[in-house]
């Protein structure tokens, strides 16, 4: 009886098994027989605009283990530990756990995954897996930011361009034995997409001089940080972008940045913000390049008395002598005309209080103030730099302006994506917009030109081109109160080259240095990383029926015009 | 080599037993001869079924041993991509303008000149191709752009490239 009763339970568990959907049974088999791995995607690298890889990923052997195949955890982990360079009693735990997978070092160096290998210690693997690597260094780090032990972007352009960058991660199933070893051999495979390429505007050389220059003015001035930026003209393209700080070791080298700094930070643009005041008035017909001003040494303005940085009497400027001398009284006269409505808008035509279209993470749209909460003091502040704030970038694209005859050119960092196949897709052009005529650009360059030749930024001349710029020196505000830092100063330089047909445009800064002054420590800066910029890209000497007489009366002595001649 | 003859068949009888003999109706050898047809045809399925299993067997072998031989063409692909990536991040790492300086003046002793000169054509030379010196470095012995042929201070110029690079003033 007891055995028919024993035969229908079995028949019927039987009938059961066979009978109901077998979806759950397989995927119960499946679950203890198949094992799914994960194929990760090579990351794309990111090139300079010549092709050399700024960062690559590689892949590296991660050292991990079945603790389930581990027979003697504590023997294992006194081996592992001085070739891992780990602490023995870590090992010794994870080895011990009740898991079939725990990682212990992840994309060690080649000869330590051999060493493990060498060990052959039971159920401790070795599995690829891409690691990122800086073939130049720490060259332009800021801006290309950091990516994670996961192979994700963190911060900068690795960030920016996860999506392109990470490609599409694969998978294969593989079966296994009931204590988690694969057998070789593949049930079915989806391949990893490879993430695109990223190549950039960067020149991977211009990028070395310029924060090689930067760096040996930091250390010289004993400035807390600095930023360097070189554009080409024409199209907004970045071609080098420093961002550095000075070491907390003193007798160190110069970091690069945690962040980019250039376009993530503000600062009060200072004298260099005259340019727009100067520019707007004489777009708007306020004044003209001859227009002579009766300048004093000191201007009341509501309840503040403004003065020059060296005192004066009252003298006739020009216009451009207004520039070149960076009058703080001339620019603030030259704003009253004006009026605050139509500052405001040119500073904001200029691309100021807005991203300046990069979308780099952390991008600062800059602080500007609506011209209905100025207050008093503001038409004599504003025109000369402070009471708003800017990126280094958005300087940069405002001299780029002039530069390209009133044209505003959008900045530009990356030139295209290159897919796994090889096919390249350029990034859109940038966007432009009118400024200012063309006219106005080109009297505003002949003012900046006369900074160069014979006012503050006499340091950033460049022996057989003309350079045009202007110099600025900017107090720092103090941070979470209202007022000024005492003897604390944002010194910087912008400008392009050659100003008959601009080719380069740059801007350099320095934060608190000493001396304090931009055409003392920003301007040779320009000068030498322009001078590098000219080498390298081949631009020439402007012809000399483009050199103005007055340009041509300060080259050197037997000639009107100069070739560069390259470095031994 | 011939084949046994076989006897004919005798129909078995007992002796002393006179053999009934009778007519074999039509439908009987007709059954007889459908079932020798049948047994052949049995024969021969179970010969084909046993030739398809062999051949499922054997195809699943090579599809099993392509399999393993596309994994170790994978395993080696993989290898040589990895190889390869390595070697590209070595270039890189040989190329980085870091290092070039670094060997530059650390090995080589290579330093980076005080001053560039300038040359500028004088005014009245100037859209000829002449070549002049400018400043007083120019005549420190430092040496310019090749000038054009034929022009005056070719000579001079040359000698400075003889002095600089020997061997381009050869000739």
């Amino acid at each position: 009886m007891f055995s028919l009763v024993a035969f229908c339970a079995l028949a019927g568990r039987l009938v059961f098994l066979q009978a109901t959907p077998p979806e759950q049974y397989r995927a119960f088999g499946e679950r203890q027989l198949m094992k799914r791995m994960e194929l990760p995607a090579a990351r794309g690298a990111i090139f300079d605009r010549n092709g050399r890889e700024l960062a690559l990923s590689v892949r590296q052997a991660t050292v991990w283990a079945n603790p389930r195949q581990v027979t003697d955890p504590v023997g294992q982990a006194a081996a592992l530990a001085p070739v891992l360079g780990l602490d023995a009693a870590l090992l010794q735990d994870r080895l011990s756990r009740d898991a079939a997978f725990v990682y212990l070092a992840r994309t060690v160096a080649d000869p330590v995954a051999d060493q493990v290998e060498a060990l052959g210690l039971a159920g401790i693997h070795l599995v690829p897996e891409p690691k990122r690597f800086s073939p130049a260094g720490d060259l332009a780090a800021p801006v290309l930011g950091r990516v994670g032990i996961d192979n994700d972007g963190l911060s900068g352009l690795e960030l920016q361009f996860e999506k392109v960058l990470a490609g599409r991660a694969g998978s294969q199933v593989v079966e296994q034995t009931p204590a988690g070893t694969p057998y070789d051999g593949v049930r079915k495979r989806t391949p990893a997409v490879a993430g695109d390429d990223l190549v950039l505007t960067l020149d991977r050389s211009l990028q070395f001089e310029t924060e090689r220059a930067l760096a040996s003015q930091i250390v010289s001035s004993t400035a807390k940080g600095g930023i360097a930026i070189v554009m080409e003209s024409h199209t907004g393209e970045v071609l080098a972008l420093a961002n550095l700080v000075a070491n907390p070791d003193p007798t160190g080298p110069p970091l690069p940045a945690a962040k980019n700094l250039a376009v993530t930070n503000v600062y009060e643009p200072g004298s260099v913000n005259k340019l727009i005041t100067i520019a707007a008035a004489l777009e708007e017909g306020v004044v003209g390049a001859e227009t002579r001003l009766a300048v004093p040494g000191t201007i009341k303005v509501a309840d503040h008395v403004f003065k020059e940085h060296d005192p004066h009497p009252t003298v006739q400027w020009s216009i451009t002598d207004i520039m070149a001398e960076s009058s703080n009284v001339g620019s603030i006269m030259i704003a009253q005309k004006l009026g605050k409505h139509r500052i405001d808008r040119y500073l904001r035509d200029f691309g100021f209080g807005e991203r300046s279209g990069l979308r780099f993470p952390g991008e600062s749209r800059g602080l500007m103030l609506d011209p209905a909460k100025w207050s008093g003091t503001s038409i004599g502040t504003i025109p000369i730099g402070q009471g708003i704030a800017v990126t280094a970038m958005q300087t940069l694209a405002a001299y780029n302006t002039v530069a390209n005859g009133g044209e505003y050119v959008a900045p530009k960092l990356v030139k295209a994506t290159v897919d796994a196949h090889g096919r390249s897709k350029p990034t859109p052009t940038s966007v432009r917009r009118r400024v200012i005529s063309g006219d106005t650009a080109a009297q505003v360059t002949e003012m900046m030109s006369e900074v160069v030749r014979r006012g503050t930024g006499i340091n950033a001349a460049i022996d057989g081109y003309t350079v045009a710029g202007k110099t600025g020196t900017a107090r720092k505000p103090l941070e979470g109160a209202r007022g000024y830092k005492e003897g604390a100063y944002v010194s910087s330089f912008a400008g392009f080259v050659p100003a008959e047909r601009p080719a380069l445009t740059a801007v350099v800064m320095l934060d608190e240095p000493t001396p304090i002054y931009g055409g003392l420590v920003a301007a040779p800066v320009f000068a030498e990383v322009a001078r590098y910029g000219l080498r390298q890209f081949r631009i020439p000497p402007p012809p000399l029926s483009l050199v103005s007489t007055a340009a041509a009366a300060n080259l050197p002595a037997g000639g009107s015009a100069s070739a560069p001649v390259p470095s031994p | 080599m011939t084949a046994p003859v076989r006897a004919p068949r005798q129909p078995t009888v007992a002796p002393g037993r006179r053999v009934k003999l009778e007519v074999v109706r039509a439908e009987r050898l007709a059954e007889a001869s459908r079932r020798r047809r049948v047994r052949r045809l049995a024969v021969a399925a179970t010969v084909a079924g046993a030739l398809c299993l062999f051949g499922v067997v054997v195809a699943h072998v090579v599809l099993t041993q392509n399999q393993f031989r596309l994994d170790q063409l994978r395993a080696r692909s993989a290898s040589q991509q990895a190889d390869y990536d390595r070697l590209r991040l070595q270039v890189a790492e040989l190329e980085s303008p870091r290092r070039i300086v670094a060997d530059a003046q650390q090995r080589l002793g290579m330093v980076t000149p005080p001053k560039v000169v300038y040359l500028a054509p004088a005014p009245e030379q100037s859209g000829e191709g002449a070549v002049a010196p400018a400043g007083p470095a120019a005549t420190a012995g430092t040496h310019a752009l090749a000038p054009a042929a034929g022009s005056d201070a070719a000579g001079s110029t040359a000698g400075g490239w003889s002095t600089v690079k020997p061997h381009l003033a050869e000739g």
